[in-house]
């Protein structure tokens, strides 16, 4: 019988101790994690360090992990938290790492194509770090106005009008550009 | 369109025209919209942004190999070492990991049974060894028929490939499939 274990139930014996439940979480959430920072950093090698220190992160805040929202969610908001103090950090910005733009080896993938995502990409990482958040939270991993308010810990009331301004500034930012 | 402008020439509003593309919104006056050459320009320009960033979410994105590893080997502690063997040329230890892992096994065993998560809750110096449990077991067969079963196939299985004795074995039945 194969039977899925739900994240409930391997937070609950994660939390116990149990490391093979905590990895079985940490191969359902990484492609999510990892996601989220290298679309908010532009970097692999800084995204694989964010999603690392992310799951380290949760692992030791499991007791403090309460359920009240979904683990996914917890994740969410700890990875995006980690990103936008990395950007904090950063004194320049961020060197567009190339390879972010995903599978450019493919050959089906048109050379327009290409320029068109890296473009978008690009503008992106020209934005203004709540707004870049704002913006892969909602376009990219498709999370609803409230998950962005509790990831981003903002009133929900001010997730709109913020969404609205970050999706102007990409617009201008890369219509400006291209 | 920059960035401190929010009105076209033509009065309409591009929150709500850049709302219109990326949320799907209604228009707030559709008749003008056809018409208006500021609007359509508008629209046109954020439609093909929408379009870039939709094709990056659907960008597939590789997950670095190593990183499942990397998360795994730092927060493997040393295992606790448990004491099962005592005799005169020497003592025979076993990780406490390896005791989880035989009992985790042991677990899935038993019919009904589809996950199964072990801890060891307690260790005595005399090599006795407690359990927490914890199952996700198949909807009808009787659950404490299921859990007797559970610590019957433990305590076989970790007698015979282990040598610890069991102090307790406590189950929690977190879910039924």
């Amino acid at each position: 019988m194969v039977i899925e274990a739900s994240d409930a139930v391997l937070v609950a014996a994660a939390r116990d101790g149990d490391l093979g439940a905590f990895e079985s979480l940490v191969r359902r959430h990484q492609a999510a994690v990892y996601r989220v920072a290298l679309r908010m950093l532009g970097s692999e090698a800084d995204a694989e360090d964010v999603a690392q220190e992310t799951f380290v992160q949760a692992w030791r805040s499991l007791a403090r992990f309460r359920g009240h929202s979904a683990f996914g969610t917890w994740l969410y908001r700890i990875v995006t938290n980690r990103a936008l103090n990395t950007l904090a950090a950063r004194r320049e910005t961020a060197s567009l790492d190339h390879d972010a733009i995903g599978a450019l080896d493919d050959p089906n993938e048109t050379l327009e194509r290409r320029e068109r995502l890296r473009a978008v990409t690009e503008g992106l990482l020209m934005l203004a770090s709540e707004q870049r958040a704002l913006l892969v939270l909602r376009e990219l991993e498709g999370m609803t106005y409230a998950q962005i308010a509790e990831v981003l810990a903002i009133p929900p009331s001010a997730v709109k009008g913020r969404m609205h301004r970050a999706r102007l500034a990409l617009v201008t930012t890369v219509g400006g550009r291209s | 369109m920059n960035g401190e402008r929010t009105r076209l020439a033509c009065g309409a509003d591009l929150h709500e025209l850049a709302g219109q593309v990326f949320e799907g919104a209604a228009p707030a006056d559709a008749a003008h919209q056809r018409s208006c050459p500021h609007c359509q320009a508008a629209l046109r320009r954020i439609r093909a942004v929408a379009d870039d960033v939709q094709g990056l979410a659907t960008e597939p994105v590789a997950v670095p190999p190593g990183l499942l590893r990397s998360v795994i080997s730092r927060l493997r502690s040393v295992p606790a070492l448990v004491t099962v063997d005592v005799r005169t040329r020497g003592a025979t230890m076993v990780a406490d990991d390896v005791i989880a892992e035989v009992s985790k096994r042991a677990a899935l065993s038993v019919e009904d049974v589809g996950y199964a998560a072990v801890v060891t809750s307690e260790q005595t110096p005399t090599g006795m060894v407690g359990l927490r449990v914890r199952l996700v077991v198949a909807y009808g067969p009787a659950l404490h028929a299921v859990a007797d079963g559970v610590r019957t196939a433990i305590a076989q299985d970790v007698a015979a490939l282990t040598g610890a004795t069991l102090r307790s074995v406590d189950v929690t039945i977190d879910d039924l499939a």
